[in-house]
């Protein structure tokens, strides 16, 4: 296991522990490292890595990101939960994960009776672009059938979502929050590399809601990540590729087709199938 | 070495039902669909790259566990729910493998394999799956059976390896799944009871060329 | 009888195994849900006073508490109406029922270990032996026509064994090596009443 030599995916910032974690080792990138406190070190040449304290996180990043860690101006807001959903080790490439987190058309098949259910399996039309000035993924407008679409909601109706993603290895969703429909829900989902095929997704929520005790909240979004954990653990490839005929997308995929796009742009290797070669299944 | 090779017992893919095997490092799912006559294809839904293994036969379809794009027997893709009006273009299909169905057991075979082989009905034993190369596993079997049967008798050497040993007549196909893995699919006469009073016998022979292949490795 | 409450935890296989045996029996239990991971709930003072391991299932009725998931699922399948047909009440049952405990304990480890990287190296090989050894068994069972662990209808040992299966590719072991349990795994599927988890596909 060595460090990858990917200039994007090293000038990034990674989750690598939680604040106060008790001192271990962990794989970034293909490389272990040793925290320590709000120190993290390369365990093989003992060098430092930058790192930054974020929405209760240590971030840290082998290279010199161009960019500090993306904002969520819900975490300002004073009256909203901030409800952190643990870490979760994935046999995944993390892009892979991204673009599972930004797919609806799954819904009624894979999260049935929760986020979806048939004959509801429409994705109505939505837009989805590579906005230049932030230099992130958006997919708005879009809806979907949901049977029960929230903690607190047992009634099926459509949801209105957005989808951002802020840098390669992390995705939001906004949804329209139940209980105010004038405000967005927000929930990200935050990637450690930990190999091109091995992932800890941390998902985080800022929501709207005074109603659900915390515990429901988290089981909510715990099912729902397990439930995508099957899925993106048998695709195959395990990497993302990002050559236009690998796969077949349809107008559903619009957000996906972006994703890919955006990153080929950007020349991304790590995770995806132009990646270094990997051992036994590609 | 014909361009068939037996992948799994005929019985372990009832109808209505879907199995993932591997071959050679290649996974194959396997289905079978409410009328009866097994399909073999490339185990990846050409859409998003899901293992077609994990999906599930509706309406004599196989249908993608993640976004539910439906195949037909023919391979092609016939509904896509996310667009539910979409006429599918007949481009978008599952990619097929050859198979068949002889002497109690699924082949398959790349496009040029030719004819299948032609064997008799057989009985289902069980797929014993072993953690050595297949050449191993066969020289083994070929040269005591299964532990603790007695004699054994070769009855030449076919598409299957066919013997005699403690009263059974025993005919056994295998898949290689990777350099230190594969398959011994066993078949054999006798009743349903008898059948099961050799399945200690076969785990016997999985545990010995274990013993074996360890040994061969240290 | 009154309703018991069974404090469970969506993602962990013993809290399934007891959820999927009250709906298949049909016994009435109240849900409680316990923050896990990352709440780590289960080692909290007030936790620990009801369940000194630390440990979910917990199935509390009045002033009976059961911590011991086989106990669980049997009591279980006392108190539902369809429950009487799953009691372990042949010795062949037990066995199955203590394997299950004992034996195939290391794939809920395995896949702790592979979820939460709670390191345990050593797990999923044992694990995968135990289900060669239940490969086998289900295999005679297969061909004697029986088409459970001990007999030809389900019981709770089954269903303490099925989740070690089911979800045994949340730590990397593929069903391809094991024939007789995928069918004996849909059969269970197949069953009236049937509940799932996440990490299993929900097959309509
Ligand atoms: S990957 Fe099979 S339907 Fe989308
Ligand atoms: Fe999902």
């Amino acid at each position: 296991m060595t460090l990858t030599t990917d200039p994007v995916a090293l000038n990034d910032w990674y989750p690598v522990a939680g604040l106060g974690a008790a001192p271990g080792r962990t794989l970034l990138l293909g490389q272990e490292i040793e925290i320590d406190g709000a120190a993290v070190r390369r365990t093989d040449t003992g060098a430092a890595l930058a790192t930054r304290e974020k929405w209760g996180l240590l971030f840290a990043s082998f290279g010199a990101p161009e960019r500090e860690i993306f904002d969520m101006a819900e975490a300002a807001e004073p009256d909203r939960r901030f409800v952190p959903c643990g870490w979760f080790t994935l046999r995944a490439s993390p892009l892979r994960i991204v673009e599972n987190f930004l797919d609806m058309a799954h819904f009624p098949f894979v999260h049935t009776g929760i986020l979806g259910d048939e004959p509801h399996t429409e994705v109505p039309e939505y837009r989805s672009e590579i906005r230049r000035d932030v230099d992130e993924v958006w997919a708005t407008n879009c809806t979907f059938f949901q049977s029960q679409i929230a903690a607190t909601e047992s009634a099926g109706d459509f949801v209105q979502l957005s989808y951002r993603v802020p840098t390669p290895f992390s995705v939001v969703l906004y949804r329209v929050c139940p209980s105010a429909p004038d405000r967005l829900d927000a929930i990200a989902l935050l990637m450690q590399p930990m190999t091109e095929v091995l992932t800890r997704a941390i998902p985080l929520m800022w929501l709207v809601d005074d109603r659900s005790s915390h515990t429901e909240l988290v089981r909510f979004e715990q099912v729902i990540f397990l439930q995508d954990k099957i899925i993106v653990e048998n695709q195959r490839p395990l990497r993302l590729p990002l050559e236009p005929r690998a796969e077949i997308p349809t107008r559903a995929d619009g957000s996906s087709i972006a994703y890919r796009r955006w990153l080929k742009e950007k020349g991304l290797r790590f995770g995806t199938t132009a990646g270094a070669p990997l051992a036994g299944t590609a | 070495m014909s361009g068939w090779t037996p992948v799994a017992l005929a019985a372990d893919l009832p109808p209505g039902t879907v199995a993932g095997v591997v071959l050679r490092s290649e996974e194959i799912v396997l289905w079978r669909d409410g009328a009866g006559p097994p399909h073999a294809w490339k185990d990846r839904c050409p859409h998003r790259g899901m293992k077609l293994s994990f999906g599930f036969v509706r309406r004599d379809r196989l249908v993608c566990l993640y976004h539910g794009w439906e195949y037909g027997a023919d391979t092609r893709c016939a509904l896509i729910p996310a667009h539910p009006d979409l006429d599918v273009p007949e481009t978008i299909r599952a990619t097929p493998w050859q198979v068949a169905e002889t002497g109690g057991l699924l082949w398959v075979g790349s496009r040029d394999a030719g004819q299948p082989p032609d064997l008799p009905e057989a009985m289902p034993l069980r797929s014993l799956f072993l953690d050595a190369p297949l050449d191993t596993a066969r020289t083994r079997l070929r040269s005591g059976g299964l532990p603790g049967l007695g004699e054994v008798d070769l009855i030449g050497d076919g598409p299957l390896l066919r013997f005699a040993q403690g009263g059974h007549l025993f005919a056994v196909g295998g898949h290689e799944i990777g350099p230190a893995a594969c398959a011994l699919h066993l078949t054999s006469d006798g009743t349903a009871a008898a059948r099961a009073a050799l399945v200690p016998a076969t785990a016997a022979l999985r545990r010995e060329v274990r013993a074996q292949s360890r040994g061969a490795a240290a | 009888m009154s309703v018991p409450v069974l404090w469970t935890y969506d993602l962990d296989e013993a809290c399934y195994a007891a959820r999927l045996t009250a709906a298949l029996a049909g016994a009435e239990v109240t849900l409680r849900a316990v923050d896990v991971v990352p709440g780590a709930e289960t080692g909290s003072a007030a936790f620990r006073a009801l369940s000194p391991m630390g440990r979910v299932p917990v199935l509390v009725d009045g002033k009976v508490v059961l911590t011991q998931t086989e106990a669980i699922l049997t009591d279980l399948a006392r108190r539902g109406e369809r429950g009487a047909a799953l009691l372990p009440d042949t010795p062949e049952a037990l066995d199955w029922l203590i394997f299950a405990a004992r034996d195939l304990s290391a794939a809920g480890r395995a896949r702790a270990a592979a979820l939460f990287g709670t390191g345990d190296a050593r797990a999923a090989g044992e694990a995968r032996a135990a289900l060669l050894v239940l490969e086998d068994r289900l295999t005679a069972q297969g061909l004697r026509g029986a088409g459970f662990v001990a007999g030809n209808t389900p019981g709770v040992a089954d269903l303490a064994l099925f989740p070690g299966f089911a979800l045994s590719r949340d730590w990397g072991l593929g069903h391809e090596a094991f024939p007789a349990l995928r069918l004996w795994a849909r059969r269970i599927r197949m069953l009236p009443g049937f509940v799932g988890m996440p990490g299993l596909p929900a097959f309509p």
